[in-house]
């Protein structure tokens, strides 16, 4: 599903990413825990194809095709979704029809017939169910004036309405309390599937007792230092980064 | 016509004399392109209301109103306007025919001195257009003027003459539009250009005089042809308690001026004035207010927004004045625009001259570009650059073009945009 080879990337001429590679098999979800700074931001933004960011060697295959080639918007369409730390709100803007925009979008490059504003709505009611957002707010200007939690649940909604080959969950925990944590969590694991990857990003191990990943991996300075189980989020939150660090110095992991 | 008439045509032919053309040495007329204007050997329009006007006037006319009121090359055009259908209370018709109902107003609240256009309007206009609301009256439905220049041979001007007189504790709601009379097959929405008919200049000034407690909505429509040139002035003097409310939609003509001025003259009056301008090609759109606080515990609030693409130039030139004796004044201005092209140019300036301390006053002026990380928002959901850069500056002018009190020309205006941006953009359905 998702390959990454050796990528380095960074911003303004500052290496970030120095070399991070990563096997994403179908169905999988994948936790990238890290420290401020280690690069996860960079990571999510690289792979969903934001601006600004020099990519200056490795590779990035999705469903085997060279997605570092592909602009953002077909990306989106050919099936990799970012759930962003902080959604931007677009007053103006209808969230009813940036989402029918987009659903039909993304139809269209699959080869489906576009939705009209029936079908649409039967498909929209029916993942708001899902992700339980109240309709009323769903209706209203994209994310403008949004609480934190409510924003994040319109990522969920977007993802469900999308329905991406690769969700990319960008520090979905931020900012939420912990009703809201668990309403979001609830909407991502009723999103899980056999054909859907997962890339789970997060500083905190907390967001992991919710969205339980099969593998959990150790972003530090730009490289992945370590990789494992559930448990080793376990460990992480018990020990912290500066245990891995240690650990890296050593030589004990390590890229 | 009327001896007091007379006097004020000469006085203004005289102010005009002494005064000449404004140049952009002068600071209300620094942004606009003067000598398109004032090089020009303006012969005045005498063309006739034909049936091809007609048919344009229909095009963009409203469908719902309670009058209409159509001036070609400032003449008022029986044939072509609707005022058979008259609610109570209310006159409207040639000016020509109603001087009587405007010594005292016509002429002082668009005073000729100073207003080099003005004055030019005040000597030359040939007729015009009269809404009289009288006291108590509340008119639900707009009322439409719409004002024509023609094109002929040599390059023309009409000067249009609006006069709005709304008595104490009416109400009433006008929408005044251009119309596109160059030759072709156009509609507002899509000004032609290149074309090679000469060019026209619609010299309008509109005054409104709100009595105490009346509330007047003015909506000013500007889609001339891309070769034609518009300057307007439209003036408000408010008594006690008054409201007027304004809008200037401005997306036509090569060069295309407004100005609208509000004076306070009783207390507790209230003003809202928004913009919205939308440049292309070569088009420079020029925009003045001036609202002068004279007496105490009046509000006014500004809010315009421009969005420029191409080579356009727009400005936005905000002046509050609040005299010494205006206390409790309350002044909001707000200047956005919005530039989608490195060629394009915004010129806002905002003037603030308090002379009270007690005041609630602010100001602010943005110029910029999309936000890119808004751009990248609906990129990341599929959207394509371009339909995601449209769906952006559509959003940009929702603001005013949502709050434009006439429901049918609300949305007569986001269709236009949105045909201009592009005809497949996400939009609700009506």
């Amino acid at each position: 599903m998702l390959s990454i080879r050796n990528l380095q990337a960074g911003v303004d001429g500052k290496t970030i990413l120095k070399g991070l590679s990563l096997e994403v098999k179908p169905g999988e979800v994948h936790a990238i825990m890290g420290p401020n700074g280690s690069g996860k931001s960079t990571l999510s933004h690289v792979l969903a194809g934001r601006d600004g960011y020099d990519v200056t060697g490795g590779e990035v295959a999705f469903d085997g095709k060279d997605l570092l080639g592909m602009d953002a918007d077909e990306r989106a369409r050919a099936g990799v979704f970012l759930a962003f730390q902080y959604p931007v709100e677009i007053p103006g803007v209808s969230n009813k029809v940036f989402l029918k925009a987009a659903v039909n979008a993304v139809r269209k490059h699959r080869g489906l017939d576009e939705l009209d504003a029936m079908d649409f709505l039967k498909l929209f009611r029916e993942k708001l169910k899902l992700v339980g957002m109240p309709e009323a707010l769903a209706n209203r200007e994209v994310n403008a004036g949004f609480s934190g939690g409510e924003k994040k649940r319109n990522e969920i909604l977007q993802m469900a309405l999308l329905d991406p080959k690769l969700a990319i969950l960008d520090e979905t925990d931020s900012g939420l309390d912990i009703d809201a944590l668990r309403s979001v969590a609830d909407g991502v694991n009723a999103l899980r599937s056999p054909e859907r990857s997962m890339l789970v990003i997060t500083h905190y191990q907390r967001l992991l007792d919710y969205i339980v990943p099969d593998f959990v991996h150790v972003l530090v300075d730009g490289r992945i230092v370590r990789s494992g189980g559930k448990e080793l989020a376990l460990e992480l939150e018990e020990r912290g980064y500066d245990f891995i660090r240690e650990q890296v110095k050593r030589g004990q992991v390590g890229a | 016509m009327t001896a007091w008439l007379d006097t004020l045509r000469d006085e203004a032919r005289q102010a005009f004399e002494t005064e000449g053309w404004p140049t952009t040495r002068l600071e209300a007329w620094r942004n606009t392109q003067v000598k398109a204007l004032t090089s020009v050997d303006w012969r005045p329009a005498d063309g006739q209301a034909t049936g091809a006007l007609a048919a344009r006037i229909a095009a963009v006319a409203l469908g719902d109103v309670a009058a209409r009121l159509v001036l070609v090359n400032g003449r008022f055009v029986p044939e072509l306007s609707r005022t058979d259908d008259l609610p109570a209370k209310i006159t409207v018709g040639p000016l020509s025919e109603h001087l009587d109902r405007v010594e005292g107003q016509l002429g002082r609240v668009a005073p000729a001195k100073g207003n080099p256009f003005v004055a030019w309007n005040t000597g030359m206009f040939r007729d015009g257009a009269l809404v009289h609301v009288a006291a108590g009256a509340v008119i639900d439905k707009p009322i439409e003027i719409v004002v024509a220049t023609t094109a002929g041979q040599a390059p023309s001007v009409g000067h249009a003459r609006v006069i709005v007189r709304a008595d104490r504790h009416s109400q009433v709601t006008l929408v005044e539009r251009t119309v596109d009379t160059s030759e072709g097959d156009t509609s507002e929405g899509d000004t032609s250009e290149g074309d090679d008919a000469a060019a026209t200049l619609t010299n309008a000034v509109t005054e409104v005089a709100v009595g105490e407690d009346a509330i007047v909505r003015h909506i000013k429509v500007q889609s001339e042809a891309r070769q034609a040139c518009h300057v307007a002035y439209v003036g408000a003097s408010l008594q006690r308690g008054g409201r007027f409310d304004s809008f200037v939609l401005s997306n036509g003509a090569r060069v295309g001026r407004a100005e609208v001025q509000v004076t306070f003259a009783g207390e507790g009056g209230q003003t809202d004035l928004r913009g919205l301008y939308v440049g292309q090609g070569d088009q420079n759109l020029d925009h003045v207010t001036v609202v002068e606080h004279a007496v105490p515990r009046c509000e006014s609030r500004e809010t315009y927004k421009g969005v420029l693409g191409d080579k356009a130039v727009g400005s936005f030139q905000g002046t509050v004045l609040i005299r010494e004796g205006a206390t409790r004044s309350v002044a909001h201005q707000l200047s956005r625009t919005l530039l989608l092209s490195r060629d394009a140019i915004a010129n806002t300036k905002p003037q603030l001259e308090i002379d009270n301390d007690d005041v609630t006053a602010s100001h602010g002026a943005t110029i910029g570009q999309l936000a890119e990380d808004a751009v990248f928002y609906l990129r990341s959901r599929g959207l394509d650059e371009r339909t995601s850069r449209a769906l952006l500056t559509y959003a940009f002018t929702r603001e005013i073009l949502d709050a434009i009190p006439v429901p049918e020309l609300a949305e007569a205006q986001r269709r236009i945009a949105l045909a201009r941006l592009g005809e497949d953009l996400p939009h609700e359905e009506a």
